[in-house]
């Protein structure tokens, strides 16, 4: 029997037994392997890195996607940097309110894949006419969209690679300036505790273009190593401490049906463990 | 060489030993502690791996100072396992704390980590408030006279010798030896790979306790998502506690937390629904 091996963090190897290989392949910018474990179901590597699987996704992208929009209230535009396996913009569709969800992707071939074999995170996402579907690079769209967005959503790799542009304070610049006023942007900064470099570098970024920068937390199974943080940035402040009964308001309007997002939890995500409010401080 | 960490059929996660610095058969368990480049000195037992120098600040301190803050001036606590001195450590750091029982079945899971584990334990052992007892904590629940303002069972996962640690008898016991107010925590390991093991301790415990609630942490080492803590009493109060109140208490005590804060305390009980449903 084969095993998929994540060897991200020396010394500690995570492994998932491939049940059943369904794609392996190479495209212009990234390896890519698609395999079937008994635990997590379809599970979604690039480069060797797990990037989503079928039964944990939930909350990465609940996480990642309900949180900034219910904090906004009143989003109509949002943009979705990378997010090529669908999860992320079907959370966003879910949301009455959007108009339209601009996912820009690198890579063509991560998008015809999960069509294909990731129904159950993308489903009917992509044939959504909200849904406005850009292959290019994130960081160039950003740099020169003409239009505005009330909440940017960065669903990126690890910053090694094609992911690395997103990490950087170009790339955030350029996210505020097609921010509309009172937007939030949101981004993957990875596990702190393995990762914690990273998600400074970030913060340090975002506080120095932003009027409020912070992060806020999720624990997501397939990733080791605790806590992952999301990067928050807004220039409202008030956004990230949106009083519990809106944001209830909001969420029992929306009629969503969640795994892991709740008001509370979401208000939760923002307190931080001392570790990682140190990082960012 | 690899330590493996089996936690599924389907889904390992092994660390690597890059030193072995102690394995020795132990009273109960075979004990190994090796060196890991991630998380440093890494404790095993029976060859699953209960804590590291690196990230062991998050379990202990959630399994310390959650109680022990929920509580006004607790005096008397009894830790039944935590061998490797860390819950203690954090339990020693509260002022009010006038004596901590610990109850381990195995000496050498004590012996090893004053030897090897001084980053988690520091000199807890050798404090003039704690008592060490070499017991099963089932027998000892049952056996002894003392009452406790917390008792926290910090122990190995629900096989072995940590079996008998979630049975009813067990937790009414538990129940029998706190003081007015007292409160008991346990943890349950992940949840959202073994939903079993929170939620028949779950409903074991809410049927000794009259208050009942389910925390959680996010620990590194721990590979699947929150760990699982349950918090009960049979009083409201440990659960009632206002920030401002948390805020004073935490700053008056000589902690030095790396995770818990009073935020995140509160933050802790609010439970992602894929939770919420396992303990219906």
């Amino acid at each position: 029997m084969e095993w998929f091996e994540e060897t991200l963090h020396p010394g500690l190897h995570a492994r998932l037994r491939i049940d059943k290989l369904l794609y392996r392949g190479e495209s212009g910018h990234q390896r890519l392997i698609l395999f079937e474990n008994s635990e997590f179901g379809r599970v979604l590597a690039l480069n060797d890195v797990i990037q989503t699987t079928e039964r944990d996704e939930f909350i990465y992208h609940e996480m990642l996607s309900h949180v900034p929009l219910l904090a906004h209230g009143g989003a109509r535009e949002v943009l979705i940097v990378g997010g090529g396996d669908g999860g992320m913009l079907e959370e966003v569709l879910k949301h009455s309110g959007v108009c339209r969800a601009t996912l820009v992707e690198i890579d063509a071939s991560v998008i015809d894949f999960s069509k294909q074999y990731l129904r159950a995170i993308c489903g009917d996402a992509f044939e959504d006419p909200r849904a406005h579907v850009i292959i290019a690079d994130g960081l160039a769209h950003a740099q020169t969209t003409p239009d505005r967005y009330d909440v940017i959503i960065v669903d990126s790799t690890d910053p090694v690679g094609p992911g690395e542009a997103l990490f950087s304070d170009q790339f955030y610049r350029a996210c505020r300036r097609c921010l509309a006023p009172g937007g939030i942007l949101v981004t993957q900064n990875g596990v702190p505790f393995v990762q914690g470099d990273e998600l400074r570098q970030s913060l340090t970024a975002m506080k120095s273009l932003f009027a409020d920068a912070t992060c806020y937390t999720a624990c997501v199974p397939a990733y080791v190593g605790g806590a992952m943080a999301f990067g928050w940035a807004s220039d409202r402040a008030a956004l990230r401490a949106t009083p519990l009964p809106v944001l209830a308001g909001r969420f029992a309007k929306a009629g969503l049906d969640t795994r892991y997002y709740t008001p509370a939890v979401h208000q939760a995500a923002f307190a931080l463990p001392g570790y990682i409010a140190d990082l960012i401080e | 060489m690899e330590q493996q960490d089996v936690v599924y059929g389907a889904w390992r996660v092994q660390l690597k030993i890059d030193r072995v610095i102690d394995r020795r058969k132990g009273d109960h368990h075979d004990i190994l502690i090796f060196e890991n480049r991630l998380f440093g000195r890494v404790l095993a037992l029976d060859g699953i791996v209960q804590t590291t120098e690196r990230d062991e600040f998050v379990f202990h301190e959630m399994i310390a100072h959650v109680p022990l803050f929920a509580l006004a001036a607790p005096r008397d606590v009894l830790i039944i396992g935590g061998g490797d001195g860390g819950a203690l450590r954090r339990v020693l750091q509260h002022p009010s704390v006038a004596r901590v029982h610990i109850a381990e079945i195995d000496s050498g899971v004590i012996a090893c980590s004053r030897e090897h584990l001084p980053a988690i334990c520091g000199k807890a052992f050798d404090d003039p408030r704690c008592t060490i007892i070499v017991a099963d904590g089932v027998d000892y629940i049952a056996g002894t006279k003392r009452r406790f303002d917390t008792i926290l069972i910090d122990a190995t996962d629900p096989v072995g010798p940590g079996a008998a640690l979630v049975h009813a008898a067990f937790y009414r016991n538990c129940r029998d030896r706190l003081t007015e107010g007292g409160v008991l925590v346990t943890q349950h390991g992940v949840p959202f790979a073994e939903p079993d093991w929170l939620a028949r301790p779950f409903a074991r415990i809410g049927d000794a306790f009259a208050h009942t609630r389910c925390y959680l942490a996010s620990v590194p080492a721990n590979y699947g998502g929150f760990l699982a803590f349950t918090m009960a009493s049979d009083s409201a109060g440990a659960f009632d506690v206002t920030m401002p109140e948390l805020r004073r208490r935490h700053a008056n005590a000589s902690v030095t937390p790396r995770y818990y804060t009073p935020d995140i305390h509160q933050a802790a009980f609010a439970l992602p629904p894929y939770i919420t449903e396992i303990i219906a």
